[in-house]
């Protein structure tokens, strides 16, 4: 049967060079199509290309790198570097090579790396950092509130940057960003004119980076593939097994991907079905990269609505979940139950945090406690439509809760439609609200202070909560951060506890990054601080 | 009523029509309790970032005023900006539209070529074995859910018998090796005209699943029209009379009573099109083509109105002219039709 | 009289005759689906989290679903949701329909000129863009699903209601009763509608296949009956997650979806026959 398709497409093939080397008459161009056959039967092989594919999910938005905060950073995060690179061991140099601060932590001084070209040709000096950062704050457009703190940036030479912070704050930390950090070329940028006509300029598909990969225009093509081309000057250096060509392919179909990473059509992706990775760890042409990420999985309760406003209703119902079952079930062991409102690698996570466990009978004392022996509540509860495991934790919960008397309205929605419900009037809005949180740049800070410090608006402090002690702490931590991470730590303890207590909200779990990789390929480490990222820069051929 | 006048009595119909799907379009996706806004600014604003975004979409202005934006634009040619991808809409459109377009050809294609033979035979052949199966298959075919037909061609063709492609509309690396000069927009056709074999091969071998699927419904409606009016042609006189003069029976069925039957078919033939446009929506979902179907779902389930907008326009105009084209001749051709 | 020789070329046609031995089987299932199902529990939602993706065996001839769900019992209870789907949609779209339409032809004029526009605009939306869309503003779930697609059907029944009325309108007694002063209500509500039912009627049934599809289509894209609700459209489109490696997931159920339309497309056929064969020309 291979047989004769094989036969049946070089008929059509070698009917194809004939008649187009009819069509055309002249030597030149059959010759040229003849060559062209001839590698086809190279690609059917597939071990001559130098292509590294990822295989993702969603399509990109913006690549402006002072505002975009979204997916895009998969493709900026190897077009641009920032200032300090985030690692779980702690931060890196990256474009600075080192860096101090005063002793309250309000003036910072960065010292540049020498000889770091742009794509464009330019040189990389101080200038172009203060012209990157003040860019990001002027315009003012998604993640530019990350510099807040900073009152000025002072250019002290062509390698050293000073900035004066309002405020102490951990800049480091902060230059380390995966989004709103980057660094781009000033010269060149400067003279296109206005902020709106850069960002114009970049989402044509140019970047004005020092990464070591850059978008290739012609080919982009930001809804099916994004194709990047190696660096030739890129400061850190090239080995011969190293990729020259990177392309981001979108796919959202899950089973399309994992289907195209197991015969090698794509290297590596991300976000396959959880059921079909104990099958793909026994693959020999596949690896599984399992790294702790910093997400968590949140079920807000209303706090302002009955029964949800009652403490003990909330401690009963945090109760009521089989955290290790979901865990186990939904995430297949790739991942592991909440110890709190901040996820496992972070600082502010404390292995010894005293939080909820499965407990029926412990629910239903609590319930009893709180006038509602047998239930009898209706609540609705809304996830974001989509989401998978968002949907097995509903329905789960839905048939355990139906245990105490408690029936569970599940209701699916888009994201914004949901946001929108919840930010409405309390007192009409959904009981519970399933979300995901991970931070703009790794700090507990973005954690507590977005979900739970108290709001005269709301946005995403989605249960309601408000304790001026819980934002007293917190408040204090974070200027702590920096200069002395150990008291800071304590602080942020000591408020999470708070909201341990209180149970504003269900802390369901963390789920993994789970990365899928083809044999092809070695050197893939997985960084939670730029989540979704691949820096094809560490890819080698394996 | 003169065939002229009548010619621009349907077209200001047509216009109204479409100014009324318009509306009904705007206002139905603007009172989506929604915040577009949250779905432009990305995931984790801060309440100014939202209200600066609200400001820039002109959200805050009364919803009247906002149509009112929204028709001026469009009579300069202006479809506004995606929320979800941020880009402008036409662009969006236009390369979705060429990959759906080659799509519904190719199935079109696939369609008449089987539809029209079976429909024949099947009325010759009336209420014998291959009639009654001939008719099965028409009606499976108009009975089939696409979502589900493409997903058991998938589990036989790609995992089971790994000869075709699972889904996409042509291989990255084929393409990066041999870069595709497009011209057209229509991959065939461009890989054909550069002879650029190994695309030609690739883009056909991911086109025939994705197209099969979508043929399924046009070739049940293709065979029952076809079957339905050759037998009635077959019991007029002329052909009587051809069979009295001892003709052979290919040249009456296929020369004689199909002219005579084949335009209706071909009326089947132009408004399948019309639906095939909406059929390509899941098609486009399963087989992951980059077309107008998968844009307008995307668009659709992330209450992207501008992108909704745009697409409901397009696929709207496409439908009101088709069914005019398909009137007209219809005018044209049979002269029972009163104006 | 008539009546009887419909039936009897119904039952000729052997075709018509599956057609409408597997609706029977079909509202028997669904009657009976406490009673057929082996696990009416899980069929209604509850998860059983250790037998999760089996494949088809003895215990579960249709394997079970990502929550550990029996398929089978949720493909038994689907039909429910399905049936129901069906009539509620053909039912309400006729409601809708028929009135508008019977006013429009009936009068004529400027009410048959305004009606008829707004039908046009209507009838332009591709059909399930505008149920996609009206399914996303008012909310997912099975009665928003219900009414998404009763609004984007009416249409159909507004044009053959107001045929149907055009030609009821001239006959002899309608002009009769128009002469003796009879209020025009009255005339419609008893020479013009019940005059121009039956027709209607018919392509109401034929239309019930047409109506699922739909009705699962939107289920597919998320946008209809919402889990744990047993419902076709639903599974398919949760197994199309799994496909690849899960094959029984999506299949059985869109095969359950796949024969129910069947089954009215093929009883359909034969009625458009007995009834004319040029009744809906255009198909669309």
């Amino acid at each position: 049967m291979r047989k004769e398709i094989a036969v049946f497409v070089l008929a059509i093939v070698i009917f194809g060079v004939v008649a187009s080397g009819c069509i055309s008459g002249g030597n030149t161009s059959t010759t040229q199509t003849q060559s062209t056959t001839s590698k086809q039967s190279s690609t059917a092989e597939k071990t001559t290309t130098n292509v590294v594919i990822y295989g993702y999910q969603s399509e990109m938005i913006t690549l402006d790198p002072s505002t975009e905060f979204s997916n895009s950073i998969v493709v900026l995060a190897n077009v641009y570097e920032c200032l300090v690179k985030y690692t779980p061991d702690g931060l890196k140099p990256w474009l600075a090579t080192s860096w101090e601060s005063n002793k309250n932590g309000t003036i910072w001084t960065f010292h540049l790396r020498k000889g770091v070209k742009f794509h464009t040709g330019n040189l990389m000096t101080a200038e172009d950092v203060k012209w990157s950062v003040e860019r990001t704050m002027r315009m003012g457009m998604g993640p530019a509130f990350i510099w807040d703190p900073v009152k000025k940036i002072e250019v002290v030479d062509n390698y050293t940057v000073k900035f004066y912070l309002k405020y102490p704050a951990n800049l480091p930390l902060i230059a380390s960003s995966a989004y709103g950090a980057y660094i781009m070329d000033s010269k060149y940028l400067s003279k296109l004119g206005d902020d709106k006509a850069i960002a114009a300029w970049f989402n044509k598909g140019q970047d004005a980076g020092t990464g070591p990969y850059m978008i290739v225009k012609d080919k982009y093509n930001p809804k099916t593939e994004i194709v990047l081309k190696k660096f030739d000057d890129y400061w850190g250096g090239w080995s011969n097994d190293q990729f020259d060509l990177a392309v981001i392919k979108i796919i959202p179909d899950a089973s399309l991907r994992e289907q195209m990473v197991t015969s090698g059509e794509i290297q590596i992706t991300r976000d396959l079905p959880l059921d079909d990775l104990p099958k793909l760890k026994n693959n020999p042409n596949v690896k599984v990269d399992q790294t702790p990420s910093y997400q968590e999985l949140y079920a807000f309760f209303n706090t302002k609505k009955a029964p949800l406003n009652n403490k003990l209703v909330r401690q009963a119902l945090s109760y009521a979940v089989p955290y290790k079952d979901i865990v186990d079930y939904v995430l297949h062991g790739y991942g592991e139950v909440a110890k709190g409102p901040i996820p496992k690698g972070m600082l502010g996570y404390f292995e010894d945090m005293k939080t909820y466990t499965y407990n029926l009978d412990k629910a239903k004392q609590l319930l009893a406690q709180a006038g509602y022996p047998n239930g009898g509540f209706k609540l609705m509860l809304t996830y974001t439509q989509g989401d998978q495991a968002e949907a097995k934790v509903a329905e789960i919960i839905k048939a355990e809760w139906k245990k105490l008397g408690i029936d569970v309205e599940i209701r699916p929605m888009n994201w914004e439609q949901q946001w929108a419900l919840a930010k409405s009037d309390p007192t009409k809005a959904q009981d519970i609200l399933m979300m995901y949180w991970w931070p703009t740049y790794p700090t507990p800070y973005d954690f507590l202070f977005n979900m739970f410090h108290c709001e005269k608006e709301i946005n995403f402090n989605l249960c309601y909560y408000c304790n001026e002690e819980f934002d007293k702490a917190i408040d204090k931590a974070v200027t702590l951060e920096g200069i002395q991470p150990d008291k800071a730590a304590s602080l942020y303890k000591k408020a999470e506890q708070m909201l341990v207590e209180d149970a504003p909200a269900i802390f369901l779990y963390n789920p993994d990054d789970v990365y899928v990789y083809h044999k092809s390929i070695s050197g893939f480490k997985d960084n939670p601080g730029y989540p979704q990222v691949v820096f094809f820069y560490e890819l080698h051929k394996a | 009523m003169k065939f002229r006048e009548y010619v621009i009595y349907r077209l200001v119909l047509a216009v109204f029509v479409i100014v009324g799907v318009i509306t009904v379009v705007f206002f139905i996706s603007r009172v989506i309790p929604s915040d577009p806004a949250a779905l432009w600014v990305g995931a984790h604003p801060t309440p100014e970032a939202i209200e600066k975004a609200r400001e820039q979409l002109h959200l805050n202005d009364p919803i009247l005023k906002q149509f009112g934006y929204y028709l001026w634009s469009l009579l300069h040619g202006d479809l506004g900006v995606s929320i979800r991808t941020h880009n402008p809409v036409a662009a969006d459109l236009k390369s979705a539209f060429t990959a759906t377009f080659e799509l519904i050809l190719v199935a079109e294609f696939i369609a008449i070529i089987i539809g029209i033979p079976l429909g024949v035979y099947s009325a010759v052949k009336k209420d014998s074995w291959l009639d009654n199966l001939s008719r099965i298959f028409a009606i499976s075919g108009v009975s089939l859910p696409a979502f589900w037909f493409g997903i058991v061609l998938q589990l036989i063709f790609f995992k089971r018998l790994g000869l075709l492609p699972l889904a996409g509309r042509v291989d990255t690396v084929v393409m990066l090796e041999h870069p595709l000069h497009v011209i057209t927009g229509f991959y065939l056709l461009d890989s054909l005209i550069t002879g650029n074999f190994p695309v030609f091969v690739d883009a056909l071998r991911h086109l025939i699943l994705p197209a099969v699927t979508l043929a399924m419904y046009p070739v049940g409606l293709i065979t029952r029209q076809v079957r339905s009016m050759m037998i009635e042609v077959l019991n007029e006189n002329y052909i009587r009379t051809a069979w009295a003069y001892g003709l052979p029976p290919r040249k009456i069925y296929f020369k004689y009573a199909l002219k005579n039957a084949i335009a209706p078919a071909l009326i089947t033939v132009g408004l399948s099109f019309a639906y095939t446009l909406i059929g390509a929506f899941l098609v486009e979902l399963i087989f992951n083509w980059p077309g107008l179907g998968r844009y307008a779902a995307y668009a659709i389930m992330s209450m992207d109105y501008p992108a909704v907008l745009g697409v409901t326009i397009i696929a709207a105009t496409a439908y009101v002219f088709i069914n005019l084209i398909v009137d007209l001749i219809q005018v044209r051709i049979d002269p029972r039709i009163k104006l | 009289m008539r009546k009887e020789e419909t039936v009897k070329i119904l039952f000729r046609n052997k075709l018509s005759v599956v057609g409408l031995s597997i609706i029977v089987a079909l509202v028997l299932t669904a009657i009976l689906a406490p009673v057929l199902a082996p696990y009416p529990n899980q069929a209604l939602g509850e998860p059983n989290l250790k037998e999760r993706l089996q494949p088809p065996s003895r215990l579960h001839p249709m394997g079970t679903d990502y929550l550990g769900r029996d398929i089978l019992s949720r493909v038994i209870y689907g039909t429910r949701t399905s049936l129901l789907v069906g009539f509620s949609v053909v039912f309400l779209a006729l409601l809708i329909g028929v009135p508008l339409g019977l006013v429009a032809g009936y009068f004529g004029g400027k009410i048959d000129l305004i009606i008829m526009r707004i039908t046009d605009i209507f009838l332009a939306f591709p059909p399930l863009l505008l149920a996609l869309l009206i399914a996303t503003t008012i909310g997912r779930g099975l009665v928003n699903a219900i009414l998404a697609l009763a609004i984007s059907w009416w249409p159909w029944y507004t044009r053959l209601a107001r045929g149907m009325a055009i030609s009821v309108k001239e006959r002899p007694y309608v002009e009769a009763s128009r002469a003796m002063g009879i209020a025009d209500w009255k005339i419609m509500v008893r020479h013009v509608l019940p005059n121009s039912l039956s027709p209607i009627i018919v392509q109401a049934t034929m239309d019930m296949g047409s109506a699922i599809l739909e009705a699962a289509a939107l289920s597919f894209l998320g946008l209809g009956v919402q889990p744990p609700t047993p419902d076709w459209g639903l599974m398919v489109s949760e197994g199309k997650d799994y496909f690849l490696n899960y094959w029984w997931y999506p299949v059985f159920p869109g095969l359950a979806i796949f024969i129910t339309v069947i089954a009215f497309n093929l009883l359909g056929d034969a009625v458009r026959e007995v009834i004319d064969p040029r009744l809906r020309r255009r198909l669309l």
